[in-house]
């Protein structure tokens, strides 16, 4: 779903009295099964735009370094709102598209045009090959170093941000910023989960159990998605992210 | 996307996913391991099993000699990270070597300067 599921599990092992740099050190490295899982399909039905996937890699890989170095070192009461202000932040980006249909974007800048942005794919339920060009990939960019700092330092994929600045600034069509969000999360999260190891954050028998978990999640997601309409998969997100909203601020406010 | 590159990562995302499998596997048989020495399959809520080392190539260096001296829990719960831990690396040396290969200057710099900060964020950080 472009939601690696980290953002729910994070909140769920602090729940069962795990410490939040802890928890947040194993989904970094379990999302990466999340990423690598799906892949395949998403890639069988051309889903992702590879070429735009590692123009923002370079970005978010840099965020994520910089925002795991920063969750090493800072309190961890403060982890728990940063991680309620993200998915907060996010909700409100999601809801403000959620009404709004989207046309596939046919217009390139010339930065967009340099890096040869564009693509096409084919939609299943409407039963046609859709074709679009992404722009204001310039834009774009310190826009996904924050993506990457929020994922570094939340332990998260922070998949909605990059959905959001996908479909906002590039102009990305649902399904193509969904699968390529997945694409890039597992190579942030390297970059964040390397950063972990030094801390000595990272424990084995955490991380191992919740890849396990992930994985299997993953493939059955990926596998769906491919199948629905961009409507129901925006629908199916935004409960997601309700849901979890509720549950840190709960958290935030019992660790008050 | 081009078909070539369409192929490319076709290829890849079967690599990934075999090794995300293999890695699944790995942490199923330790995870199945310590239960049947500690008979305890409650996730440890204070874990025992500590990642401390200065990165994640010396991480792999302490790692693989312990594997001659027969499985334990530790150690294939161990392989089964390294191997998750080097799906995404492997996806980004190949697209290097794609590009290369393709003479896309543009996108061989694009991917290797990907390459080289996850590189040092292993190697350095």
């Amino acid at each position: 779903m472009g939601l690696g599921g980290a953002a729910i599990t994070t909140p769920v092992l602090v729940y069962f009295g795990v410490p939040i740099k802890i928890a947040i050190a194993a989904s970094m490295v379990a999302i990466i099964a999340t990423s690598s899982g799906s892949a395949s399909s998403y890639v069988k039905s051309r889903l992702s735009n590879v070429r735009a996937a590692f123009f923002m890699e370079i970005f978010t890989a840099l965020g994520a370094i910089v925002g795991a170095f920063i969750t090493s070192l800072i309190a961890p009461a403060f982890l728990y709102f940063f991680f309620a202000a993200f998915l907060l932040t996010s909700f409100i980006a999601l809801s403000s598209r959620f009404r709004r249909k989207q046309r596939p974007n046919q217009e390139q800048d010339g930065a967009a045009k340099w890096l040869r942005l564009e693509g096409s794919y084919y939609d299943k339920p409407r039963g046609e090959e859709v074709s679009y060009k992404l722009h204001r990939p310039l834009l774009a960019a310190p826009g996904m170093f924050v993506a990457g700092l929020a994922a570094g330092m939340l332990g998260i994929g922070a998949g909605v941000f990059k959905v959001s600045i996908h479909e906002l600034i590039l102009g990305m069509p649902p399904k193509v910023s969904t699968a390529t969000s997945n694409f890039i999360i597992g190579m942030t999260a390297l970059a964040g989960a390397s950063v972990y190891f030094s801390s000595g954050l990272l424990y084995l028998d955490l991380a191992a159990p919740l890849a396990v978990g992930t994985t299997v999640g993953a493939i059955i997601g990926a596998r769906i998605l491919p199948r629905l309409r961009n409507e129901t998969v925006r629908m199916l997100f935004f409960v997601v992210l309700v849901v979890i909203i509720i549950e840190m601020l709960y958290k935030g406010v019992v660790a008050l | 996307m081009s078909e070539e590159e369409t192929k490319l990562e076709s290829a890849i995302s079967w690599i990934l996913v075999v090794g995300v499998v293999a890695s699944v596997i790995l942490d199923c048989a330790g995870l199945a391991l310590n239960y049947i020495s500690t008979r305890d399959l409650a996730l440890p809520t204070s874990p025992t099993w500590h990642v401390q080392t200065s990165n994640f190539f010396t991480f792999v260096g302490t790692a693989l000699p312990s594997v001659s001296s027969g499985p334990s829990a530790v150690t294939l719960l161990t392989l089964g990270i390294i191997m998750l831990m080097l799906t995404p690396y492997l996806r980004v040396i190949a697209s290097v070597v794609f590009y290369g290969a393709r003479k896309d200057y543009r996108y061989l710099g694009i991917t290797s300067l990907v390459l080289i900060i996850i590189t040092i964020s292993l190697i350095a950080l």
